[in-house]
């Protein structure tokens, strides 16, 4: 069985998590203001408390995830449970492809159609679902280096653009929306639930993950809405992408322009997220089902499906938002990485008890 | 490794080479580099001339070298800046590539629409340049591109240039497309734009005997023209937006002229909002050293000067507050956040009538400069 670290577990899902804040669509999503910093520290801490049930199974059960420890108490549960899982995976894949055909049609690839870009994509995923996790972290890694190399880049560059009087002290300036804000940022951390399912294939400490990329996610955040607030100001308010923005303004010695990497970084970053996905599907009917052929289609067809419906969705504004607008409810990261873990602990517990 | 091991690597690689022919993409001499684009405004209708860089190097009228205008002007006409753009690009029979834009000019009757709209061309395609140069013409934006100058590599970098200069001796601010879209963002959607004016050209910089100058500025409020700002109204919004950093005055102390370098240049502002009233205390601060004197004793007479540029430096501010802030309740300047880090509890309360507390408020100038540094070649008088 492939087997990856803690550490470079937690920077691909660092990279996953990120990736949803650079591609950011509608523009409304990312607000100019203070409140953003405290939106986000919110949310972190939010997401750390939902957390809590898959770390203590993370830390107790080496090796193994929650919906393997209630496929071991009740296989019916583990359908039921895996079935809500595969549904939110699948979800997450078409928003993940219908972000980076957004993204990309409306940055450089202007004039790709879109089912070449679909194409290529879902080759890739299928590929890296293919050669599994250890190979698609590894790329991980390889993209992380990228994204670091972007984002100290950007800042150096940034530096003469900073007009820190955009910075003011109120950390609650539209308070109507704050509660609403800090959920919709919370339940942009639905790489959680890539974690959820393949902690089992960390090789030891792997409820290190939760407390490494949670912290890190927070700590880029935040600086990215510094550079964000004092570059960009209240024209953020209206940028589709603020970090694409944000690396186009930033200069530094012959590289006029950053935003070609940003582009490359975001790119790989979500086929390496969508593999992750298609992998924890192939995972989750490994798990349920215990046969090697039907997880392995299982996670080859993931993208197929989701590229499918990533193409006619992008035609239709209307029905992206609503997915957006239903993940932004909070409720399916809470039912997956929080409700359904909390479930398995329980149900570990009291089959415990009976056979005392 | 493997022969079979090899090959399949070396296919990997090359391979993939022929997938760019699967894109949509455009030769680099079926495409027109954009270098500058003047939008005009006539008859219900946008006019777009583009001036770019000829990437004819044979059988073109004109060689790429540094000795001949390398530009060539385009124009077309549409209902949106966008759609004149489409007819200019059609004209030319190039693709046009908005990534390395140097200078946009709009002209004197397309600033009097909505600029914000106008200006989307460059800020909704993603490959243009957020950082190219927004400017207003006195007359038509047309004539500042036809200008032909026949130094650099490229025509649009003089215009960049007269530009650079105009803010190193404080006569004005170039604002980017991005910081143009931030002030435009803002409550007042309020924002000064250097002023370009085409003048007979006397030094022979140009094939066509014009030449382009900066002439004070341009009041955009409300997203619109608002007014225009003389040289010295314009030097008086960029010592209070805090933005020039250095600058050059000329003043006259009994009857002999000094030029003084003013760099350091820090505008420090405190607002107050009081009974219904806003209040600023403005703190300016630079220190100078003499570009040129004709003083008999320059050293002991630097606090004389020193009092004759802080005059000189209140009255264009003061000029500059008269003409946008006392006028048409216009935040050209940002003070929106010196309020907002300053005073943030008192902009909630005056968020939605800012623009009418601004015409009414006070504002309490107070300059201090220190001459301390002179010449070594200053002219003393035998």
């Amino acid at each position: 069985m492939n087997k990856i670290g803690w550490v470079q577990f937690s920077f691909v899902l660092v990279i996953s998590r990120i990736f949803s804040e650079a591609t950011t669509i509608p523009s409304s999503n990312i607000v100019y203001g203070m409140q953003r910093y405290s939106v986000i520290l919110l949310s972190f801490i939010l997401a750390f408390l939902v957390y809590i049930p898959l770390f203590l199974i993370a830390k107790n059960n080496e090796g193994k995830c929650f919906l393997e420890l209630t496929a071991e108490k009740s296989k019916a549960t583990a359908i039921a449970f895996g079935i809500v899982l595969v549904i939110f995976l699948a979800y997450l894949m078409t928003e993940t492809t219908v972000r980076l055909d957004y993204y990309a049609t409306s940055t450089i690839f202007d004039a790709a159609p879109a089912i070449i870009l679909l194409l290529f994509v879902a080759a890739a995923c299928i590929y890296g679902t293919v050669k599994g996790i250890e190979a698609v972290t590894r790329t991980g890694i390889i993209i992380s280096a990228g994204f670091f190399l972007l984002l100290l880049l950007v800042a150096v560059a940034s530096v003469p653009l900073i007009e820190t009087d955009h910075l003011y002290p109120a950390f609650l300036d539209r308070p109507n929306e704050f509660l609403s804000e800090v959920i919709a940022e919370f339940s942009r951390n639905s790489e959680a639930v890539i974690f959820a399912v393949l902690c089992r294939r960390v090789r030891k400490d792997s409820e290190k993950t939760v407390i490494l990329s949670l912290s890190l996610s927070c700590g880029i955040l935040l600086l990215m809405t510094f550079f964000y607030n004092t570059v960009l100001g209240e024209y953020l308010n209206e940028v589709n992408f603020p970090f694409y923005t944000l690396s186009s303004v930033a200069d530094i010695s012959v590289l006029q322009r950053l935003n070609g990497l940003d582009v490359v970084v975001w790119f790989m970053a979500a086929i390496m997220k969508l593999s992750l996905f298609a992998i924890a599907i192939r995972e989750i009917f490994m798990i349920v089902f215990g046969n090697m052929t039907l997880s392995l289609w299982a996670g080859i067809l993931s993208p197929v499906i989701t590229s499918v419906l990533t193409y006619f969705i992008t035609g239709e504004p209307k029905i992206f938002k609503l997915m957006i607008g239903i993940r932004e409810t909070g409720i399916p990261t809470l039912l997956t990485v929080g409700i359904l873990p909390l479930a398995a602990l329980i149900i570990g517990k009291r089959r415990k008890k009976n056979v005392g | 490794m493997s022969v079979k091991k090899a090959l399949a690597l070396l296919a990997a690689v090359v391979l993939p080479l022929n997938l760019c022919g699967c894109m949509a993409h455009t030769e680099l001499d079926k495409e027109a580099i954009i270098e500058a684009v003047g939008i005009d405004y006539e008859e219900g209708e946008y006019k777009v001339t583009a001036q770019y860089f000829n990437t004819d190097s044979e059988g073109g009228s004109t060689m790429v070298n540094n000795t001949e205008p390398n530009v060539i002007v385009v124009s077309g006409k549409g209902k949106t800046v966008s759609d004149a753009l489409e007819d200019a690009s059609y004209r030319s029979g190039k693709a046009f590539m908005l990534g390395i834009t140097g200078v946009c000019v709009i002209g004197k009757e397309a600033a009097k629409q909505d600029i914000k709209p106008l200006l989307s061309f460059a800020t909704s395609n993603y490959q243009s340049n957020p950082k190219m140069y927004v400017t207003v013409s006195e007359k038509k934006a047309e004539e500042v591109i036809n200008v032909k100058f026949k130094e650099g590599s490229a025509s649009v970098e003089k215009l960049e240039n007269i530009l650079k200069n105009g803010d190193k001796l404080g006569l004005c601010k170039p604002l980017m497309l991005f910081e143009v879209m931030k002030k435009l963002s803002q409550p007042t959607k309020s924002l000064v734009l250097p002023l370009f004016k085409v003048i007979d050209d006397e030094g022979g910089f140009t094939e066509d005997d014009k030449n382009v100058c900066i002439d004070g500025g341009v009041l955009i409020y409300d997203g619109r023209y608002a007014d225009s700002l003389s040289v010295k109204e314009m030097s008086g919004v960029q010592f209070l937006s805090g933005e020039a950093k250095t600058a050059q005055l000329t003043v006259t102390d009994k009857n002999e002229d000094v030029t003084v370098v003013l760099y350091n240049v820090k505008a420090d502002i405190e607002p107050k909002y009081k009974k219904g009233r806003l209040s600023f205390k403005i703190r300016l601060t630079a220190d100078g050293k003499y570009a040129n004197s004709n003083l008999s004793n320059p050293e002991e007479k630097s606090g004389e000067v020193a009092r004759l540029c802080e005059n000189a430096v209140t009255e264009r501010v003061g000029l500059a507050i008269e003409k946008t802030l006392k006028d048409k309740g216009a935040d050209a300047f940002g003070l929106k956040h010196a309020i907002t880090s300053k005073e943030y509890y008192s902009w909630l309360k005056i968020e939605e009538n800012y623009g009418e507390l601004l015409k009414n408020g006070t504002y309490d100038v107070e300059c201090k400069v220190t001459v301390r540094r002179f010449s070594a070649a200053h002219d003393k008088k035998d």
